[in-house]
């Protein structure tokens, strides 16, 4: 049971436009990848070019040691969850969860323990006679997860499974996913456009951006070295400040990048660059500080903890050098 | 002040469907009451409730005493049945055709099939006779079904492709990953979704067919073929017509046509408070 997942030069036309240009992934086995990017990306294309559901127009796709360009869906050892749970609105949860499970010629009993088994980790198990008309999202979403593990799937596709669900739930549904992918060992494609479920599921990020991959490896490693200007923008909350002129071609690059964590507030009149403070939002745990910088232009900052100040004040920025990322006119990051 | 403008459009807007409903409902009242009138009772005050002096059932005897007539309530329950559940069945499939496959032609397909509703079937009797002689067809009850599928399909597909159209493509595609097939997705998934916009469409469909006398008087007057609605005839006679044999056959023939009226509304409620995809 290889689960792992490489596409080779996969591209997909639509009505004459480019969705997909040339994917190259490799996604071994039992690994949670993830693919970002912002919506119209394509990402989603990709995954149901995986699934099956979408043909690509060339490129080879391949599951365990299987070339499945051709192969039905349900043949491929996989499992969506869709971001609308579609879920069969006419069954109950138990009827959709073993809906499947009657197509693999899977024993009756043998249904049956596979359902309360998949739902006693879900715990829906007090669910199974309901219509999923009388479900919460939260539980829908689980009936939607629960019909996935019973086909005992290589592969785990989710697409954007939790942009239904309200913020708190989704917190506490993006730690479940990992402790399933962790129980469960299967690999795990998973589809979002928010950063925050990207970095904290994701082992293999792949940041995507119309229709190509720009970039791919473990989440910490792309957000400390993007690979170019759209990484660097997409990844972080406040987004990375870019600065061109002086500044930039004072550190031999058409344009830099520094995150928001890393400029501070310096009182030394010596030092660093002098704007006044426009705005300033209070998370609580930590500030953003909206600045107009004279030389750099508008400067997000993020101050830990809560940060007294007034809007309209003088005030001086500056940055490390070594926390600077340089990226060339065509946007490519330079060592 | 808005809710005095509301307040009378409702009610505006219910004197109005009050009046049609008693346009409607007059005459089937007047067929029903006079059905149970002496002959005398029904010439002398035709708008009277029947009473003591005019209460009679003659004419429903009669029409029980005439052993054809429950073979022309078969003919009427096998055309109708038929047609509607051969509508019912191929316009569904060609309504999910329309929607959920993408092949070259499909707007003109989709157009060609609804383009019925626009043509009145009748317009076409002479050429649908000519082709019934030529296949040998007539008096037969399959040339009745046979046009009944012509004149029920377009408005059939046209009203299930509109409500197939809202059925979310991610259910198909959910049930393609469970490894259904084609045709198990169609009867398993979206037929019972249909189900309310199924049962509008039956009583649509089969009403007309139903109460039609044209194509049966054209295609298969013969005795053994004969459906109620030309059933009746023969009691219509150029010098005498026997009135309350007329009116009792029909105030019988609205009987199963009431049943199934009822029947499939009240799946229909049924299937609409469920919450059919939400």
């Amino acid at each position: 049971m290889n689960g792992s997942v490489t596409t080779q030069g996969l591209c997909k036309q639509f009505g004459g436009s480019d969705v997909l240009r040339d994917i190259s992934l490799e996604i071994p086995d039992g690994t949670f990848a993830v693919i970002v990017g912002p919506s119209g990306c394509g990402k989603t294309t990709l995954l149901r070019i995986i699934a099956g559901l979408e043909e690509a127009s060339s490129g080879d796709l391949n599951i365990g040691c299987e070339r499945v360009n051709s192969v039905e869906p349900a043949k491929r050892g996989i499992a969506m969850v869709f971001q609308s749970y579609a879920l069969y609105p006419h069954m109950t949860v138990f009827q959709n969860m073993a809906f499947g499970l009657k197509f693999l010629k899977v024993p009756k009993d043998e249904v049956e323990d596979r359902v309360r088994r998949a739902a006693e980790m879900l715990v829906i198990d007090e669910l199974l006679s309901r219509k999923p008309a009388s479900l919460s999202g939260g539980q829908r979403q689980r009936v939607a997860i629960g019909r996935a593990i019973v086909r005992e799937p290589r592969v785990f596709l989710f697409d954007e499974p939790l942009s239904n669900l309200d913020a708190a739930l989704r917190v506490s549904t993006r730690v479940e996913l990992a402790s399933l992918h962790r129980r469960l060992k299967a690999t795990m494609i998973y589809v979002t456009h928010d950063q925050a479920e990207a970095m904290t599921l994701a082992e293999t990020l792949i940041v995507m951006n119309e229709g190509q991959v720009e970039q791919v490896g473990p989440p910490v490693e792309i957000y400390r070295r993007p690979a170019n200007r759209f990484v660097a923008g997409f990844l972080g909350n406040p987004g990375m400040n870019f600065i061109r002129g002086k500044v930039a071609e004072k550190n031999s690059a058409f344009e830099i990048g520094v995150r928001p964590e890393h400029v501070v507030i310096t009182s030394e009149s010596s030092h660093g660059y002098p704007g006044h403070i426009t705005h300033a939002e209070h998370m609580g745990s930590e500030t953003h500080l909206f600045v107009d910088v004279d030389e750099l232009g508008p400067v997000t900052l993020r101050l830990p903890g809560i940060y007294e100040c007034v809007v309209g004040a003088a005030c001086r920025v500056d940055f490390p050098t070594d926390s600077i990322h340089r990226f060339d006119a065509e946007g490519r990051a330079m060592s | 002040m808005a809710l005095m403008r509301n307040g009378w459009r409702s009610i505006a807007v219910h004197a109005a469907l009050l009046s049609y409903l008693c346009v409607a409902l007059l005459p089937v009242l007047l067929v029903v009451m006079n059905a149970f009138k002496s002959r005398k009772g029904i010439f002398r005050d035709p708008l009277a409730l029947p009473n003591a002096e005019t209460f009679s059932a003659e004419g429903f005897s009669r029409v029980f005493e005439n052993a054809e007539f429950a073979y022309y309530f078969l003919n009427s329950f096998i055309v109708t049945t038929v047609s509607m559940l051969i509508v019912l069945l191929f316009g569904a499939m060609a309504a999910w055709a329309l929607n959920a496959y993408r092949f070259p032609g499909r707007t003109l397909l989709g157009l060609f099939l609804v383009l019925g509703i626009m043509v009145p079937i009748r317009l076409g009797t002479v050429a649908i006779l000519d082709l019934m002689t030529d296949l040998g067809l007539t008096n037969s009850l399959f040339a009745l079904i046979l046009v009944y599928c012509a004149q029920g399909l377009p408005f059939a597909i046209f009203i299930l492709s509109e409500f197939m159209a809202q059925i979310p493509g991610d259910l198909p595609d959910a049930a393609r990953c469970d490894g259904a097939p084609e045709h198990r997705i169609f009867f398993h998934i979206v037929l019972p979704l249909i189900r309310p916009a199924a049962a509008t469409v039956a009583i649509f469909v089969m009403v007309p067919i139903w109460n039609d006398l044209w194509f049966p008087l054209i295609l298969a007057p013969g005795e053994g073929t004969r459906t109620v609605t030309l059933g009746v005839q023969q009691f219509i006679g150029q010098y005498v017509t026997d009135w309350n044999a007329v009116l009792a056959s029909l105030t019988l023939a609205i009987l199963p046509m009431l049943a199934l009226y009822m029947l499939l509304s009240r799946q229909f409620v049924r299937a609409l408070t469920q919450g059919a995809l939400k």
